[in-house]
């Protein structure tokens, strides 16, 4: 970039209705499969930004676990078919591999 | 037109909602000036601007359309984000198509795609290709970089996102998790000033560290914390009624709030402390709410003591635990119902008591209105909010919430007074705090004169009191002793000081370490435990000496 080029425009007062509704906040959660799911299942208790909270560090076992314990101790009516996707979407969008996460 | 003569200026406000395009707004702002009305706001919509770091009002600069719109055509490359100019910014728009026609302009969009007068090459809608765009990933960065004059026009619809307020909020620690720093932003619930929220379903908001100046945290910024999603309704609160029973109480009875007032008061200042504070910086990271450092605060509480209460109902001689119930409940029925016991020491304990007042106001509605129970010295979770239930028992609690969760590998933290109901050979409840302190001034991230200024903080523990504080300010090489300010209690947060006199310029280190009459010191490095508990290492910040 050239220097003195690069100029950092803001717009202050620039909203308009569709934008309100559109924004870039309204899909909390990473597309992708799953991603209803996770939606449908995990919104019945909690909000959503539980799952991007606790990112990304959490293994395969540990987002497992986490799974299970809203299954077991907290009754989530999640059957293991769904449960199996709710960890594979959580996994691939907000796990890590267990090396990069030391557990 | 004599309605607004007839009124004074400071009387007068100017709101701009979504629907205003910019040049109106500049035209309803240029009227508003010209009457001497300075009341204007156009942030209906939350965005995330005209605040600092520290929560100060942000300079012009930081938000002006610096070049102005005939700047415009003097730019060969443009790149939208979250804006629809011909929408929100006409006169801009016509500009840029202007632009467009008179030579090579490129002009790309991240956000929703929008219809404009001018071709427009759709990026993404995401903050991930914002991000791409930066670390240089993005073909559209190489665009960027050969462009004689680039211009970024930013719409606030950039501006509404979590990540904005990410980025705007220095302050959240660079410790915690990214997607903390991602989903945490300022909200504003019942009774509160903004507060930085991590989730709203049930709602968790901490504590911004600028509050930890003083020794008692104001209530409409103590923290909030629930564990299940169905709150109880604030009307109902206003007649709630507190039962107590059990097999080893004496009788039942039902007492009102008149009937709580009735008996001798009682006031303590203590700290109310989630058990899971800090949790967001433990390393490695652990599930669990992702909290930094404020999810804790001070506050004056008065109201009767626990035991002259469980006396209205009587205590038989085999009772061994009181049991705790509140308002709040869990969105399923299957979901345990969250519930706390103490053990009789504790329940019938000079300091432990039901709070019908907050620092001499009645409590926020989210820290437990009309009551709560007061456990000095041990972690909030026993701290029952919206108390309505207290069963006097002569068995030990069999809930989720004390058997299964709230628990810290059995004799890792050493305590005075054992909860040995519920302890077992591999773990025990979390109860009493751990020594600890905080910083709150300056903050971390922040710029400091080198003619020298003044650390604030607190430090805390389970009640024996704070004996010393020590900073340092090169990294942890040497140390000082602060100086410490009277003592409101000794449940209570003791605020220090130390004077740094004048520095040299450069990067600085700030650590802090308490020790406790009790003779504890914070460790150098957390005694790891699952769930991320009593994170007391001492905190570590750096600033910019200047």
């Amino acid at each position: 970039m050239k220097a003195r080029a690069l100029a950092l425009l803001l717009a202050c007062c620039v909203a308009s209705p569709m934008l309100a509704q559109s924004s870039l906040a309204q899909s909390l959660l990473a597309p992708g499969d799953g991603e209803d799911a996770v939606e449908t299942s995990c919104s019945i208790c909690h909000s959503l930004s539980y799952i991007p909270m606790n990112s990304r560090f959490m293994t395969a076992k540990v987002w497992t676990a986490e799974v299970d314990k809203m299954r077991n101790a907290f009754g989530a009516p999640i059957d293991d078919d769904n449960a199996k996707q709710i960890v594979s979407y959580l996994v691939a969008h907000y796990g890590v591999q267990p090396e990069a996460g030391g557990k | 037109m004599t309605k607004v003569k007839s009124t004074s200026p400071d009387r007068m406000a100017a709101i701009v909602g979504d629907l205003a395009a910019a040049e109106e707004i500049k035209a309803l702002k240029d009227l508003m000036m010209a009457l001497g009305v300075k009341n204007l706001d156009c942030r209906q919509d939350g965005a995330k601007i005209g605040v600092t770091a520290s929560g100060a009002k942000a300079p012009r600069q930081t938000y002006l359309f610096n070049t102005g719109i005939a700047g415009v055509e003097l730019a060969d490359a443009i790149l939208l984000v979250g804006a629809n100019p011909r929408w929100d910014a006409p006169v801009l728009n016509a500009r840029i198509r202007k632009t467009w026609l008179a030579g090579p302009l490129k002009v790309a969009n991240i956000g929703p795609i929008v219809d404009l007068t001018y071709p427009v090459e759709q990026l993404g809608a995401d903050i991930a290709t914002l991000e791409a765009i930066a670390n240089g990933s993005h073909a559209f960065t190489q665009l960027l970089k050969d462009a004689k004059r680039p211009m970024i026009i930013l719409g606030s619809g950039a501006l509404l996102t979590n990540q904005a307020a990410a980025a705007t909020f220095p302050w959240l620690s660079p410790d915690l998790p990214d997607g903390t720093r991602g989903v945490a932003h300022l909200a504003r619930v019942p009774d509160k000033q903004p507060l930085i929220q991590l989730s709203d379903r049930p709602p968790n908001l901490e504590t911004p560290i600028q509050a930890f100046k003083s020794a008692v945290t104001p209530n409409d910024q103590f923290y909030v914390r629930y564990h299940l999603s169905g709150l109880p309704e604030p009307k109902s609160l206003d007649s709630l009624t507190l039962a107590i029973g059990g097999d080893a109480a004496e009788k039942t009875v039902t007492l009102t709030m008149q009937d709580l007032n009735d008996l001798p008061q009682n006031e303590l200042i203590a700290v109310c402390q989630c058990s899971g504070n800090r949790r967001g910086l433990v390393s490695p990271h652990v599930p669990g709410v992702q909290w930094g450092n404020g999810a804790m605060g001070c506050a004056s509480w008065h109201g009767p003591k626990l035991r002259d209460v469980l006396a209205r109902a009587g205590i038989k001689s085999n009772a061994v635990e009181v049991w705790f119930g509140g308002a709040d409940e869990p969105e399923l029925p299957v979901t345990p119902e969250f519930r706390k016991s103490l053990p009789m020491s504790k329940a019938l304990a000079d300091e432990t008591m039901i709070a019908t007042s907050m620092n001499n106001s009645p409590l926020p509605l989210l820290n437990g209105y009309p009551i709560r129970l007061i456990v000095p010295g041990w972690t909030s979770t026993y701290w029952m909010k919206h108390l309505n239930q207290i069963t006097i028992s002569s068995t030990p609690i069999d809930n989720f919430w004390v058997t299964k969760a709230y628990r810290v590998p059995a004799g890792m933290f050493p305590v005075e007074q054992p909860f040995q109901t519920q302890n077992n050979d591999t773990s025990w409840p979390i109860t009493e705090i751990v020594v600890n302190s905080l910083i709150a001034a300056p903050i971390g991230g922040e710029q400091v004169e080198r003619s020298g200024f003044t650390i604030r903080g607190v430090a805390w523990d389970r009640g024996t009191g704070i004996a010393r504080v020590d900073i340092s300010l090169d990294g942890g090489k040497s140390w000082q002793g602060a100086l410490l300010d009277r003592e409101l209690g000794r449940y209570a947060f003791r605020t220090f000081s130390l004077d740094t006199g004048a520095i040299p310029r450069g990067a600085m280190e700030i650590h802090v370490k308490a020790t406790s009459n009790g003779h504890e010191t914070q460790p150098d490095v957390l005694k790891a435990n699952p769930a991320g508990y009593h994170n007391n290492v001492p905190q570590r910040i750096n600033v910019t000496v200047v």
